[in-house]
């Protein structure tokens, strides 16, 4: 089994990952991530089985990226992390969703592991979308600021309504928009906790695109899918977690 | 401010209770403004009225010829005194009242005797002195069941309104006094790990975190603080945040030497900071910097907490009980002289309390 720490302080990251080492030699901790976006990250690139998820994290919250998780097609058994007196607790202990409290008691702790080692199935999906929908609060977004993006002396600002996709591109991200495309320095990683996740929609760890321009979702074989565009040439690829984005209705 | 009648007081005898008798408490304007506005039931008008009607018109034939129309208007009339003065009671429940209505009663009781004795002759005042005897003692002592009754009343209300205050005023402290249990227990989680692994910012964290447990848990004790003890628990705080989040957190005091004795309300710069900390630096995905300040600007002092964190500055964003409470205790201690605003910042928050001189705002 391989394990995803999220924890944006590091004493509470280190002493859970301890105490998984202790009751659990065989777990592997592939990844200790330090925020919200890089735990997202990490969990598209890994693919934990398990994902331990600290509830107040920078970037976006625990719940913001359990919610994302628990759409994938194969989501990751979620373990929720927090100190004592988070409004969510009750929450957690009344959908029987698996949380640990800081700082981590190796008996408490020691049931959790029971119960995610003999578990035949994994949590009900719907039940957990059901309950974070009730925890995550309306989020009222800033109104998005447009997009800054340098084409030689000229700094061009793109309002991301105008955006066809986003790609992530080694160090930058590319920005394909009506009109041209330009090169940002900020992460996709980033932009996509800041951006509206009902226009833009991730199909790939590295491929953000808007979903106005969204014209197909072509199964190229059992395990890849392409997308294409309205009035352009280019296909994007949906990458196997994301697929259950698109099955017809 | 004396209770009537103590334990102690009531073994002895009170001999002045023979000659002057009443309440010994009398109550201040204010009291009376703030438990003394019942209003005075106008039943017992009705009541004593019709009564003193119904027992006039049923002797009126029983009486020598003559008679019956002078004591039916005098006994109305007298009812009618006698009620104006327990409304003046019930107003201003005094001994010294109380003693002034009896003997102008007194007084009344004996002109109207001596009446009687002029215009009808010694026999009739024999006849009526044994009813008349009786009705003014009646009188007499349901002036003072009704002075003692009142006293009593105010009293007990004034105790009510005590106990209410109080009960809200320790529930104003309880609630700005709670350590937040996030906090208490993530820096246990950082704490415990550095114990386990033996790093060394275990002793740094755990000296800082005692310091700020032995300010804060007593703080909320006292109705003020000077600005000096605040700012050793602020600093305290926030040199444990900093251990936790280390180089996501940047922050400095600077306080002028002159205010070092300014009083505050417990917390309420603590409050800011906490604020500060859990709405601008931790949601930060880089973190941030707080800076606090002390300083005097002409006619006012200044207390502000700034950050340039992720910067939801508005008044619902950060308002939790936090704010308003705080905004509530500066005012008891300082009334329309103090201020706190919360000022958006590009980027962050900057939270300012602002203390006018006594003179400036004086009208």
């Amino acid at each position: 089994m391989r394990a995803l720490i999220a924890d944006d302080e590091e004493g509470p990251r280190e002493q859970l990952a301890a105490a998984l080492a202790r009751l659990w030699p065989e777990l592997q901790i592939v990844a200790r991530s330090e925020n919200g976006i890089d735990a997202w990250d990490d969990a598209l690139a890994l693919e934990p089985d398990i994902c331990f998820l600290d509830i107040r994290m920078p970037g976006l919250t625990g719940l913001d990226v359990a919610q994302r998780l628990a759409r994938l097609s194969e989501p990751p058994q979620l373990v929720f992390v927090t100190a004592y007196g988070d409004h969510a607790l009750s929450a957690f202990e009344a959908g029987a969703i698996d949380y640990v409290l800081k700082p981590v008691d190796d008996a408490r702790l020691a049931q959790t592991v029971a119960r995610l080692r003999n578990r035949q199935s994994p949590t009900p999906v719907a039940a957990m979308q059901q309950l974070l929908q009730q925890l995550l609060p309306a989020v009222q977004r800033p109104p998005a600021r447009p997009i800054q993006a340098s084409l030689g002396r000229e700094i061009k600002l793109i309002a991301p309504e105008e955006v066809i996709y986003f790609e992530s591109d080694s160090r930058y991200t590319r920005v394909v928009f009506e009109g041209g495309e330009a090169l940002i320095r900020t992460p996709l990683k980033e932009l996509l906790a800041t951006l509206d996740g009902a226009q833009f929609w991730q199909v790939h760890r590295s491929v953000l695109v808007n979903s106005r321009h969204i014209a197909s979702a072509l199964r190229v074989d059992e395990n890849s899918m392409q997308l294409t565009l309205k009035g352009r040439e280019e296909r994007l690829p949906v990458s196997r977690q994301f697929q259950s984005l698109f099955k017809g209705q | 401010m004396s209770a009537p009648s103590t334990p102690t007081q009531a073994k002895e005898v009170d001999w002045s209770q023979w000659i002057c008798p009443g309440p010994r408490r009398r109550f201040s304007a204010a009291e009376m403004a703030r438990a003394g506005q019942q209003r005075w039931p106008k039943g017992i008008d009705y009541y004593v009225l019709s009564n003193v009607g119904v027992l006039a018109l049923v002797f009126f034939n029983e009486l020598p010829p003559g008679l019956g129309w002078p004591v039916l208007l005098a006994s109305l009339l007298l009812s009618l005194a006698a009620l104006a003065t327990a409304r003046w009671l019930w107003r201003v429940p005094t001994r010294r009242n109380l003693n002034q209505a009896s003997w102008v009663g007194a007084l009344v009781w004996l002109a109207m005797a001596y009446l009687l004795a002029k215009v009808y002759g010694k026999e009739m005042l024999k006849a009526f002195m044994p009813t008349s005897t009786t009705i003014f003692t009646l009188m007499l002592s349901a002036w003072w069941f009704l002075t003692l009754y009142r006293v009593q009343q105010i009293e007990a209300r004034l105790r009510e309104l005590d106990e209410q205050a109080a009960s809200q005023r320790l529930a104003r402290r309880l609630a700005t006094a709670q350590i937040q249990p996030h906090f208490l227990f993530n820096t246990l989680a950082s704490l415990q790990h550095w114990v386990d692994t033996q790093d060394p910012r275990a002793a740094g964290m755990l000296r800082s975190f005692t310091r700020y447990l032995r300010a804060t848990l007593p703080m909320f004790e006292h109705e003020s603080l000077p600005l000096g003890q605040e700012l050793q628990i602020v600093a305290s705080y926030l040199e444990v945040m900093q251990a936790r989040l280390g180089a996501r957190l940047a922050w400095q005091i600077e306080a002028a030497p002159e205010m070092q004795d300014l009083t505050l309300p417990p917390g309420a710069l603590l409050t800011l900071v906490e604020n500060a900390v859990g709405h601008g630096i931790e949601p930060a995905l880089r973190g941030g910097r707080i800076d606090v300040r002390a300083y005097r600007e002409g006619a006012a002092l200044r207390l502000e907490v700034q950050d340039d964190g992720a910067g939801l500055c508005a008044e619902t964003a950060s308002d939790g009980l936090g704010l308003a409470n705080t905004r509530e205790r500066l005012q008891q201690l300082y009334g329309a002289r103090a201020s706190l605003q919360l000022l958006a910042q590009q980027p962050g928050c900057l939270a300012r309390i602002t203390i006018h001189d006594e003179e400036e705002h004086r009208p």
